[in-house]
């Protein structure tokens, strides 16, 4: 298995103090490095996460940033896959050190998602991060993309804009507890659904923000790492899987097919065969809150996902807390970090030293990390798991 | 630091050129796998019905009359978008809605403009009055 031997991320929110991407690349990776107790020296590879140059205007970022943390001379490479980059990445990483091709791999994760571009200009940008030919040129949004996948999938589940909004209240009342949180809020079911319309039924705190930041880890055999970091979480499972591009050539529309294949990978090599019960916390990709269930639907975490969620299962107190950290909806979304934040923040929930207040009492032995780009079309699943398994 | 950055793209429309002629002229259409015969609007690449083989998939276009019904819908500040099934095509569409105050699930394909030349529909009802 691999060892996430160190973490380090930064506060993700809309930069105003004149700092770039660089500035966040290099302080997560140097206090991942830190938290690691590694050298510089002791890389000897470097995967980088970004889901769009458009973003950074910056084109083979991964040599730069190896040139920024003094790595010169080590193998380096971009992993791209829409939302799920991050994950990606994480995965190109494990591989790296499964096969031997390399013994330490620091994996860094970012983007400049709110403060360099407008909001417009980042969501136009996103509008061809599905069939560009097809589906982008109609004009559509994420948003409006994501909509009508909620909307066949609230008409075969019975989920409501209620059981969406909930989740909005869940996610960002968790983020409250978390000093890297974009949106800690205190919210009330009622001032979601009457906040203003999106697209229909996904209103404004319905929607994860846009957001800057950078998160990094290092991956290692576990005899590899430094003694006193041979106990930290390990990666027990990845799996990625695709699904069809437009929605409308899927069998359903509302389902995540390719999350649920994605999944199934990372637990058979995780040797998991039951999730709903043996996972015990679950970092999932709440682009918006319907998301959220549709994620919990297809990774298999409940027998009956509905009746879970209406009755707090997923809450911080209930069988199987989702997205503790705030998720994308309350954590935030710097693209490319998304994914290794949301790996750092499962590793950290397992070693039990995550924020005060979110650090589950009871550690879980298995957490899920779940990522996709487009509206699920590249999925990414991590499974990692505590050292004494 | 300030920077701006101006893109002016020609995309190769290559084997999908008749649907987008088709689009441009308000005509939808379709593709016909020549193994199956299994529609597609907007037209695949690629067949599920090769999934087993190596075999390139082989299409024939074929015109629709354009007439589709909305399966879904969403509406917001950006414009109306839907989910609809062309008449005789076996799947679904993303299409943007031309007059967001029409209501009703039949609609026919319109013409595309310059500026957004994807799959647009203009719905086959009556206007209604909304609050927006
Ligand atoms: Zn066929």
């Amino acid at each position: 298995m691999v060892l996430v031997a160190g973490t380090g991320m930064t506060a993700f929110n809309r930069r105003k103090d004149g700092s770039g991407f660089r500035d966040w690349a290099g302080a997560a990776f140097h206090e991942s490095l830190e938290s690691a107790q590694l050298c510089r020296d002791d890389i000897d590879a470097l995967v980088v996460a970004s889901e769009s140059d458009f973003f950074s205007m910056q084109l083979n970022p991964a040599s730069v940033l190896a040139d920024d943390f003094g790595l010169t001379g080590v193998a380096c490479q971009r992993v791209e896959g829409g939302g799920a980059s991050g994950q990606l990445a994480v995965h190109a990483g494990a591989m790296m050190v499964l096969s031997g091709a390399a013994r330490h791999v620091a994996v860094v994760g970012f983007e400049p998602s709110a403060s360099y571009l407008s909001g417009a200009a980042v969501s136009e940008l996103y509008g061809y991060s599905f069939d560009a030919w097809t589906d982008g040129m109609t004009g559509i949004s994420a948003t409006a993309l994501y909509a009508l996948s909620a909307k066949v999938f609230m008409a075969r589940s019975n989920a409501n804009q209620e059981d969406f909004a909930a989740i909005s209240v869940q996610n960002r009342a968790n983020a409250c507890d978390n000093p890297t949180a974009h949106l800690p809020l205190e919210i009330t079911l009622e001032e979601v659904v009457d906040s203003p319309m999106v697209f229909d039924p996904y209103r404004r705190l319905d929607c994860s923000p846009l957001s800057d930041g950078a998160a990094a880890i290092i991956l290692t055999q576990p005899e590899d790492a430094p003694a006193s970091r041979r106990g930290a979480a390990r990666i027990a499972g990845i799996g990625a899987a695709s699904d069809r591009v437009r929605l409308g050539d899927r069998g359903d529309p509302g389902f995540f097919a390719g999350k649920q294949a994605a999944a199934r990978r990372a637990y058979a090599m995780a040797g998991i065969e039951k999730p709903e019960t043996q996972i015990g916390l679950a970092e999932v990709y709440d682009a918006y809150s319907g998301a959220q269930l549709q994620a919990i639907e297809a990774l298999g975490l409940s027998r009956d996902y509905l009746t879970e969620h209406r009755s707090g299962g997923f809450s911080p107190s209930g069988r199987l807390p989702v997205n503790q950290s705030g998720g994308l909806m309350g954590q935030g979304a710097p693209v490319g970090a998304t994914g290794i934040a949301q790996v750092i923040a499962c590793a950290r929930q397992i070693e039990g030293t995550y924020h005060d207040g979110l650090q589950l009492k009871k550690l879980p032995r298995y957490a899920v990390a779940d990522t996709h780009g487009g509206v699920a079309t590249s999925c990414a699943v991590t499974v990692l798991v505590g050292a004494g398994n | 630091m300030k920077h701006r950055l101006t893109l002016d793209y020609t995309l190769g429309e290559g084997e999908l050129a008749p649907y987008l002629d088709g689009l441009r002229r308000g005509t939808a259409t379709a593709r016909q796998c020549r193994q199956c015969d299994r529609v597609t609007f907007p037209p695949e690449r690629m067949c599920s019905c090769q999934t087993g083989n190596n075999r390139v998939a082989t299409f024939d276009w074929k015109a629709l009359d354009g007439k589709a019904e909305i399966t879904h819908r969403t509406d917001g500040a950006g414009g109306a978008f839907a989910l609809a099934r062309f008449a005789g095509a076996d799947n679904l569409a993303v299409c943007r809605i031309i007059d967001p105050t029409v209501r009703g699930n039949q609609a026919r394909l319109h013409a595309a403009d310059g500026d957004l030349p994807g799959l647009a529909i203009e719905i086959l009802g009556e206007a209604i009055e909304t609050a927006r």
